[in-house]
């Protein structure tokens, strides 16, 4: 059943302070719970619990900043960061999914066919590499998500995933593994 | 008003700021800039943006600081409290719409983000309602309007807003602190299904 709030009391709720306040300029208030969360997701999927082997062997670090939408980020090889809005419970799916992109983002600098490039070799040369990075980064998040939602049960990232517009990337592992 | 990029001296000086206060690893010194806009309602305030282009999508944050201090704008008025406390906030009629669109601009309420409208052809949906409908919007919308309370000292900014798929006129009470308190008083359009997507 689809709720419908009313457009009134939602807006004049908006924007009433009731947050607690952020100490720290950029990170999230709750950095530890959320990366303590993911990382105990990806270990109920053989390939999450790949990416955070390869994370702990190469120190790669996790960080949890505050902003106005969840996506993922690694600029460079030693950081991956998620950025999570306050207002987004903790143990979501979403968060999941993005730490699972960043990371993966990270990795792909130990990896020489994946190794960011800069523009030096011509702006199609780039597009090319930034596009089979993506690709690499779709892949291993759809894994994921078809692990977590297939195997381990966890129905709310098959949903997440789905959400983000990318239902029929499951559908076509699905098929590869089973050949239908 | 367009983004105006900072000299490679003022953005380093800017990024080292952020990059001590946050996290070494968040902007590359030789990929990311910094660029401001002044804001017409603080004296001493802008809005920073720092960006790493290093990166696809490029990654920004967003900060109000006079400089030295820095407010991270993360879809919570808190940024908006701290600066405002420190009386920097300079409201009247003239910047007053400046003020409310760009705080409505910052903050993310539970069901998204809040569109202020200032003109209906640019409202990012328009394409997907039927000539029809983008007539009786026109037609019913109006230019934002600030008015004075005199009774209280606050002003009022008469607006039409967009949030979770509906179209609302809008009193917005602006205090003097710069607290907003949002009293929507009239549907302009409420079907969501004609605005699906519109948050996208």
């Amino acid at each position: 059943m689809i709720e419908v709030k009313n457009p009134f009391i939602a807006l004049k709720k908006a924007v009433t302070a009731e947050k607690t306040v952020e100490k720290r300029i950029i990170r999230h208030a709750n950095e530890r719970e959320i990366i303590e969360h993911c990382l105990n997701m990806l270990s109920l999927s053989d390939a999450g619990q790949e990416l955070i082997d390869f994370a702990a062997e190469n120190d790669i670090k996790y960080t949890v900043l505050r902003g106005r939408t969840a996506r993922d980020y690694a600029p460079n090889s030693q950081n991956a960061y998620i950025v999570v809005p306050d207002s987004m419970p903790t143990d979501s799916a979403d968060i999941v999914i993005h730490f699972t992109g960043a990371l993966k983002e990270a990795i792909q600098e130990y990896e020489p066919d994946l190794r960011r490039i800069g523009v030096e070799k011509g702006e199609a040369v780039y597009a090319y590499k930034e596009a089979e990075k993506f690709e690499d980064k779709m892949l291993w998040q759809t894994i994921i998500v078809y692990e977590l939602g297939k195997l381990a049960n966890k129905s709310e990232f098959i949903d997440s995933f789905a959400a983000m517009g990318y239902y029929h990337l499951i559908e076509g592992y699905e098929k590869d593994l089973t050949g239908n | 008003m367009d983004w105006n990029r900072l000299d490679k001296t003022q953005s380093q000086a800017i990024l080292e700021q952020v990059i001590n206060a946050a996290d070494p690893g968040l902007f590359s010194r030789n990929s990311s800039e910094a660029s401001f806009k002044p804001l017409s309602f603080y004296q001493d305030f802008m809005v920073y943006r720092i960006t790493n282009y290093a990166t696809l999508p490029s990654f920004s944050l967003d900060f109000l600081s006079d400089g030295e201090s820095f407010h991270l704008l993360d879809g919570s008025p808190q940024a908006f409290e701290i600066v405002n406390a420190k009386g920097s906030l300079y409201l009247n009629e003239t910047n007053l719409i400046d003020y409310v669109e760009f705080y409505l601009a910052n903050i993310t309420a539970d069901d998204g983000d809040i569109y202020m409208i200032r003109d209906v052809r640019s409202l990012p949906f328009i394409e997907s309602l039927s000539f029809d409908q983008q007539a009786d919007l026109q037609s019913k919308h109006a230019e934002p309007q600030t008015v004075l309370d005199e009774e209280t000292g606050d002003f009022i900014a008469l607006v039409d807003l967009f949030y979770d798929g509906t179209l609302l006129k809008s009193g917005i009470i602006v205090k003097s602190n710069g607290t907003i308190d949002i009293q929507p008083r009239e549907m302009i359009m409420s079907s969501k299904s004609q605005f699906v997507g519109a948050n996208a």
